[in-house]
C-alpha cells in the first residue's frame, strides 16, 4: 500500500545544507502498522510530509496505492489520512461543521459524508458534543474530533505524526484503540513517534531513523534477534552510539564532513 | 504494490481539481460562518461604525460651529465693473444705513420729537468706511488684507464687513463662478444723468451663486438698505407733495426703482469633505477586510489547521477563492454598515448640505458607490490574502499589514488635494482611481470610459494578487523557514559574492527611496529659500505664496543684483541636486556592495561593451525622446498642461539663464549615470539573481517609473508611463548587452537632448519649418526618422551588441 523509494531531502539555509532525510526506502502493507521511530530532528516529520506531497523530495519518490506522489499528488492525498497532535480545530465551528468541511475538502457527497460523520462520532464517542463550538471542548474531545477528521474520507492509508504528544493516559488509550481499529479495518498505517515504549505496544514493524538515515528495520522479533537486545529503547541507544562513532571517525584529519557547507549568502537552492 | 497506477482519465476523475461551484460555495460558507461568529469581526463590523461616526459627526459639527463663531463677523465680497458704480453703491449703502439708524432712533423716541426731522438728511461724511477698491480681479487676498480699514463699525461684531471690488475686464457671472466673490452687482444709470450722483441709478442687477449662503446674505444685506432708501424717498416725496399717491414722473426722481436678481448656477464644488466620504468608506472597507484576511490565512497556521487544508486534494486557488469570497463578504458588510452609519450621522447632524450639496444622495449614487466599493473590496481582499499568506502568525501578519495600510493611505490622501482630476493614468492607479471615482460619482460628473478603465484595472490587479496569494499560501517555505533569513542579509560574507540577492536589492531600495526624498527636500530648502524670496521680489511681490514676508534685503536690491543672486542661487541648487544624486545613487549601492562583499564588476556589470552596443544605445538615445515628447502631448489634458506650465513656468524662466553645460552636468549626466548605477546596476542585478530576465526588467522598470513620480517636487503621475517604458528599454539594453555602460550612454544622451532642446526652445521656435511650438506635435518627418533610428538602435543592441561569452557566465556563488 505504501512504498517509499530512495527518498532524500536536503534543506539549504543560511548555515549551509542540511540532509534531513537520506535515501530512505521501506514498504507498508494493508493492515500493517509501521513505526517510524527516532529522536527529535531525526527526519520523521519530513518523511511524512514528502509522502503526503507537501514537501518536494530532493530525490526519490513515494507510491500510495500505486500512485506516485510526484505525478498524481491529488490522487495520493485522497488516499491518505493525516493525524497529528499539532493539528488544531476551528474554534468557532462545531465538530459536525468541521467534519463536514473536511468532507468537502475531499469532495465527499454531503449525504455520504453525513453518514460517515455519524458513524465516526459513534466510534470515537463524541456524539453528545456534535453541536458545541470546538473552542469549548476539552483537549481529549478535540483530539477525538481530529482523529475522526482524518478518517472522514475513509482513506486506505493513515499517517500519524506524534499522535500521543501532550496526551495523558486516557488520551493515549484513545490513540491505542484507534490504531487497533485501523489495523482491524485493514488500513496501512505509519506512526511517527519518539516514545519507544508506546511504539513497542502499537506497531507491527519498525524503522529506526537517526539523522535522516534508516539504521534498522524489521519486526520486534527480527530486531531482537539482530541486536541481541530485549527492547526498542536499548536497541536505539546502540544505534546512537554506533552513529556517534561513525561521526568521530569521519571527523579525523583528512576526512570530509558528513554535511557539506554550502554558500554563505544563503540564497542558493540545490 | 509494485505495479504503478496511471492517473484516472478525465472521465473517471472525481472533480478534485475542477472544483465544482457547489463545493466552492460550501467551502466559502464555512469560512464565512467561522469569521462571522468571531467576536472580533463583529466589533469592526458593527460596533466601530455605530460608535465612530456619531462621534466623528459630533466633532465635525462642533468644529464647523466653532468656525462659525470665530468668523461671527461675516465678510461679504461685492464686485462691480466700474469705479463709478462702486462709488454709487457705497454712497447708497451709507445713506441706507443712516436712514435705517435714524428710523430706529425715531422709533425709540416715539416719533414725537420733531427735531429729528432736520437730521434726516443723509450725511455722507459720517460714513467714510466703505471704500471701493480698484483692482484687476486677481489679487483679492492681498487686497483684502490691505482693506481691513474699511471694516464697518468695528465695535459691532454682528455687522458684516462689506468689501467692494471692481473688476473691469470680466463678465460678472464669470466672477461669481470663479468663487472669489459673493455678490456681483450691475448698476445702470439714467441716460441723461439728470440727477446728482448717487441718485441717478436706474436699475440694479444682482448675481450670486445658486448654492452660496454668503451670496444670499450679501444680496439681502444690500437689498435691505436699498429698499429702506427707496421707502424713505417715497415717503419724503409724498410728504413734500402732500399726497401719498405720488405721480409717476416724480416717483422716478432718481430713486433706484428696478431690481433684478439672477442666481448663477455654479457646479457643486469638489470640496475635500466630498472626497472624504469615499475615502472614509474605502478605509473602513480595508479595516473590515484586515481581520478576516489574517484570520483565514495566518490564523490557519497559528491554530494548526493549515495542515488539514494542505493535506487535502484541493487546489490552493480553490481554497483561497473560498477565503476570498468570505473576506470580500465581510468587507462589503463592513462597507454597507459604515455607509449606513455615515449617511445617518450626516443627516442627523445636518451636515448633508455641506457634504452632498442640494441634490443629496440618490439611490443610484449609492448603488454606484457600492459597486465601486465592491470592486475595491475585491482588490484589497486579494492583496491582503496575498500578504497574510506569507505570515506564520497573527503577529507577523499584522507586522506586514500595518506599513501596507499606511502606504495605502498615501494615494487616498493625494485625492484630497484640490486640483487632482481623474485622467487616464490615475484611472489605473489602484486606490486613487476608486477614491477619485467615488468623488466623481458623488459630484455627478463621471466619465464612463474612465469608470470602465478603473473597474477593469482594479479587477485585473485583484486577479494578480490572488494568483500571487495562491502561490505563497501554505508553501513549504513556511514550514522550513524559507531559503534566506534576515540575519544572513546583515552578515558580511567572507568570500566575495558575484551578485546581490533580491533581499539585498530591495533593502537598498528601501533605504534609498525615503533617504532621497528627505535629503533632496533638505537640499531644496537650502538653495530654494533664497530662490523663492528672490523671485517674489523680482516680481514685485512683498509676500510669498504661503504668506511669508519677502526678505527686506531682497526687496531693496537692484534688479540686476537680484538677477545675479538668483543665478547664483540656482547654480547652487543645481550643483546640490547633482551632488545628492551622486551621494545617494552612487555611494549607497556601493556601500551595500561593500557591506555584502559583492564583487563590484560583476554586481554592476561594469564590462566593456561591444562597439555596436554603444552605437545602438546612442541611436536609441537620440531618437526615443521624440516618443516621450509625443506621449506628453497625447496624454496630458490641456488644463493639466496649463497647470504644469504655471508650476514650472517660473522655474523655467530662471533655468533658461543657466549655462547649458551646468544643466547638462547636473540634470542630464548626473541623474542618468547615477540612476543607471542603482536601478540597472544594483537593483536589476538583484532581481536577475532571483527571477527570469523578463520579470527583472519589468519589476525594475516599474520601480524606476514610480521613482520618477515620487521624487519630483509635486506628484506628476503622467511621468509614470514614459519613465516605466524608458526603464523597460534600459533594462532590455542591460540584459542584451550584459553591460551597464550602453544603458548609461543611452540615458545620458536622452536626458541631454531633452535638456538641450528645452534650453534652445525659444531659438528653435523661430525656425518655422521645424514646426516645433510649445504644444504642437513634432513634424511627421522627425518622428519618422526617430522610429527608423529606434529600430536600427534596437537591432544593434539586440543582435550585434549582444553580450560576449566572457560575461555570459556570471558565477552564482563565490569562487
Amino acid at each position: 500500500m505504501i512504498t517509499v523509494q530512495n527518498l532524500t531531502k536536503r534543506f539549504s539555509n543560511s548555515g549551509g545544507d542540511t540532509l534531513a532525510v537520506d535515501n530512505l526506502s521501506f514498504e507498508v502493507k494493508p493492515g500493517e502498522v509501521y513505526g517510524l521511530l527516532g529522536p527529535n530532528g531525526a527526519g520523521k516529520t519530513t518523511t511524512l510530509r514528502m509522502i503526503l506531497g507537501l514537501l518536494k523530495p530532493t530525490s526519490g519518490d513515494a507510491l500510495i496505492d500505486g500512485f506516485r506522489v510526484s505525478q498524481n499528488p491529488d490522487e495520493v492525498k485522497r488516499r491518505i489520512g493525516y493525524a497529528s497532535a499539532s493539528v488544531g480545530v476551528y474554534p468557532w465551528l462545531s465538530p459536525k461543521e468541521m467534519l463536514s468541511f473536511a468532507a468537502d475538502l475531499y469532495d465527499i457527497e454531503p449525504s455520504v459524508a453525513a453518514n460517515q460523520i455519524r458513524e465516526l462520532a459513534r466510534l470515537l464517542d463524541f456524539r453528545t458534543i456534535m453541536g458545541q463550538r470546538c473552542a469549548t471542548l476539552s483537549t481529549g474531545q478535540k483530539q477525538r474530533v481530529n482523529l475522526a477528521r482524518a478518517l472522514v474520507h475513509d482513506p486506505p492509508v493513515m499517517l500519524m505524526d506524534e499522535p500521543t504528544r501532550g496526551l495523558d493516559v486516557v488520551g493515549s488509550k484513545v490513540i491505542f484503540d484507534y490504531i487497533a481499529y485501523l489495523r482491524s479495518v485493514n488500513k496501512a498505517v505509519i506512526v511517527c513517534t519518539h516514545r519507544l515504549d508506546e511504539a513497542e505496544r502499537l506497531c507491527d514493524r519498525f524503522g529506526l531513523l537517526h539523522r535522516g538515515v534508516l539504521r534498522e528495520t524489521g519486526t520486534l522479533d527480527e530486531l531482537r534477534q539482530k541486536s541481541g537486545r530485549d527492547n526498542l529503547t536499548d536497541m536505539f541507544l546502540d544505534v546512537l552510539e554506533k552513529a556517534n562513532e561513525e561521526v568521530l571517525q569521519q571527523r579525523r584529519p583528512g576526512s570530509e564532513m558528513p554535511v557539506k557547507l554550502g554558500s554563505m549568502d544563503g540564497s542558493s537552492q540545490p | 504494490m509494485s505495479e504503478l497506477k496511471e492517473a484516472p482519465t478525465a472521465r473517471q476523475q472525481s472533480p478534485l481539481t475542477k472544483t465544482s461551484f457547489a463545493r466552492l460555495r460550501r467551502l466559502a460558507s464555512k469560512e464565512l460562518r467561522e469569521i462571522l461568529r468571531d467576536r472580533r469581526t463583529i466589533v469592526t463590523l458593527v460596533l466601530m461604525p455605530i460608535l465612530v461616526y456619531p462621534l466623528l459627526g459630533f466633532v465635525v459639527q462642533k468644529f464647523l460651529l466653532s468656525n462659525a463663531l470665530q468668523s461671527a463677523r461675516p465678510e461679504y465680497h461685492l464686485v462691480l465693473q466700474t469705479k463709478e458704480e462702486a462709488e454709487t453703491l457705497v454712497e447708497l449703502l451709507n445713506y441706507g444705513d443712516n436712514v435705517a439708524a435714524q428710523l430706529a432712533n425715531g422709533n425709540e423716541k416715539k416719533t414725537g420729537d420733531k427735531r429729528n426731522k432736520k437730521s434726516k438728511e443723509p450725511d455722507k461724511r459720517s460714513s467714510p468706511n466703505r471704500l471701493p477698491k480698484n483692482q484687476n480681479g486677481q489679487k483679492t487676498d492681498a487686497e483684502k488684507n490691505g482693506e481691513s480699514k474699511s471694516k464697518k463699525r468695528k465695535d459691532d461684531p454682528s455687522e458684516p464687513e462689506i468689501i467692494i471690488h471692481t473688476v473691469a475686464d470680466l463678465e460678472l457671472k464669470e466672477l461669481i463662478q470663479s468663487g472669489q466673490f459673493d455678490l456681483a452687482i450691475k448698476i445702470q444709470f439714467h441716460e441723461n444723468r439728470r440727477f446728482r450722483p448717487p441718485l441717478d441709478a436706474k436699475s440694479f442687477e444682482f448675481f450670486y451663486a445658486d448654492r452660496s449662503v454668503n451670496g444670499k446674505k450679501a444680496h439681502d444685506y444690500v437689498m435691505q438698505r436699498l429698499r429702506t432708501l427707496q421707502d424713505e424717498w417715497t415717503r419724503r416725496v409724498a410728504r413734500k407733495y402732500g399726497d401719498p399717491r405720488v405721480p409717476r414722473q416724480i416717483r422716478l426722481l432718481g430713486v433706484p426703482s428696478e431690481f433684478s436678481t439672477e442666481l448663477v448656477p455654479v457646479p457643486a464644488s469638489t470640496t475635500s469633505l466630498l472626497t472624504f466620504f469615499p475615502l472614509m468608506l474605502v478605509l473602513m472597507t480595508i479595516t473590515g477586510a484586515v481581520y478576516p484576511a489574517i484570520d483565514l490565512t495566518a490564523g490557519e497556521r497559528e491554530r494548526g489547521t493549515m495542515e488539514i487544508l494542505i493535506a487535502a486534494p484541493v487546489s490552493r486557488l480553490a481554497l483561497l477563492t473560498a477565503k476570498f469570497v468570505a473576506v470580500l463578504a465581510v468587507a462589503m458588510l463592513t462597507a454597507i454598515f459604515n455607509m449606513v452609519a455615515m449617511v445617518v450621522t450626516i443627516y442627523v447632524t445636518g451636515l448633508d448640505g455641506v457634504i452632498f450639496g442640494d441634490n443629496g444622495l440618490s439611490a443610484g449614487v449609492i448603488a454606484q458607490i457600492l459597486l465601486l466599493l465592491f470592486v475595491f473590496a475585491g482588490f484589497f481582499s486579494a492583496v491582503l490574502l496575498g500578504l497574510t499568506s506569507f505570515a506564520r502568525s497573527f503577529k507577523e501578519a499584522q507586522a506586514y499589514l500595518i506599513p501596507i495600510m499606511v502606504v495605502a493611505l498615501a494615494p487616498g490622501l493625494v485625492c484630497l488635494m484640490p486640483g487632482i482630476e481623474m485622467n487616464w493614468i490615475l484611472a489605473v492607479v489602484p486606490l486613487v482611481n476608486i477614491v477619485l471615482l467615488g468623488r466623481d460619482v458623488l459630484t455627478g460628473n463621471v466619465n464612463m470610459a474612465l469608470w470602465a478603465v478603473a473597474l477593469v484595472s482594479t479587477i485585473f490587479y485583484a486577479f494578480l494578487a490572488m494568483s500571487f496569494a495562491a502561490r505563497v499560501f501554505g508553501t513549504d517555505a513556511l514550514f522550513s523557514g524559507g531559503s534566506g533569513t534576515w540575519s544572513s542579509m546583515l552578515r558580511r560574507p567572507k568570500a566575495p559574492v558575484a551578485r546581490p540577492t533580491l533581499a539585498q536589492g530591495l533593502f537598498c531600495l528601501a533605504v534609498l527611496f525615503p533617504a532621497f526624498i528627505v535629503i533632496s527636500g533638505v537640499s531644496n530648502r537650502v538653495g530654494g529659500d533664497d530662490v523663492q524670496h528672490l523671485m517674489a521680489a523680482e516680481n514685485g511681490d512683498d509676500k510669498l505664496a504661503n504668506g511669508e514676508e519677502v526678505r527686506e534685503e531682497f526687496l531693496l536690491m537692484e534688479s540686476s543684483q537680484r538677477q545675479m543672486r538668483l543665478r547664483n542661487a540656482f547654480k547652487t541648487k543645481l550643483v546640490l541636486n547633482g551632488l545628492v544624486l551622486f551621494l545617494l545613487f552612487g555611494l549607497v549601492p556601493l556601500g551595500f556592495a561593500f557591506a555584502a562583499n559583492l564583487k563590484p564588476v560583476s554586481t554592476f556589470s561594469l564590462y566593456t561593451p561591444k562597439v555596436s552596443a554603444i552605437l545602438g544605445a546612442f541611436l536609441l538615445g537620440i531618437s526615443v525622446w521624440t516618443l516621450v515628447y509625443e506621449y506628453n502631448i497625447f496624454a496630458l489634458s490641456e488644463e493639466r498642461i496649463e497647470f504644469l506650465k504655471n508650476l514650472l513656468g517660473s522655474m523655467k524662466f530662471s533655468m533658461s539663464s543657466m549655462p547649458l553645460w551646468l544643466k547638462l552636468l547636473c540634470l542630464a549626466l548626473a541623474p542618468a549615470v547615477c540612476e543607471e548605477f542603482f536601478f540597472r546596476g544594483f537593483l536589476m542585478s538583484a532581481f536577475r539573481q532571483a527571477t527570469q530576465p523578463v520579470i527583472a526588467i519589468i519589476a525594475t522598470a516599474v520601480i524606476f517609473g514610480a521613482f520618477h513620480v515620487f521624487v519630483s517636487d509635486s506628484l506628476f503621475f503622467e511621468r509614470f508611463l514614459p519613465s516605466t517604458i524608458l526603464g523597460i528599454l534600459l533594462g532590455v539594453i542591460y540584459v542584451r548587452t550584459g553591460s551597464l555602460i550602453p544603458g548609461m550612454i543611452m540615458h545620458v544622451v536622452h536626458n541631454g537632448l531633452l535638456m538641450t532642446i528645452s534650453h534652445y526652445e525659444s531659438d528653435l521656435k523661430k525656425i518655422e519649418w521645424l514646426g516645433a511650438t510649445d504644444q504642437s506635435h513634432l513634424p511627421i518627418w522627425v518622428i519618422g526618422i526617430a522610429v527608423v533610428l529606434i529600430a536600427i538602435g534596437l537591432f544593434f543592441v539586440a543582435f550585434w551588441g549582444a553580450k560576449n561569452p566572457k560575461m555570459e557566465k556570471v558565477p552564482d556563488n563565490a569562487d
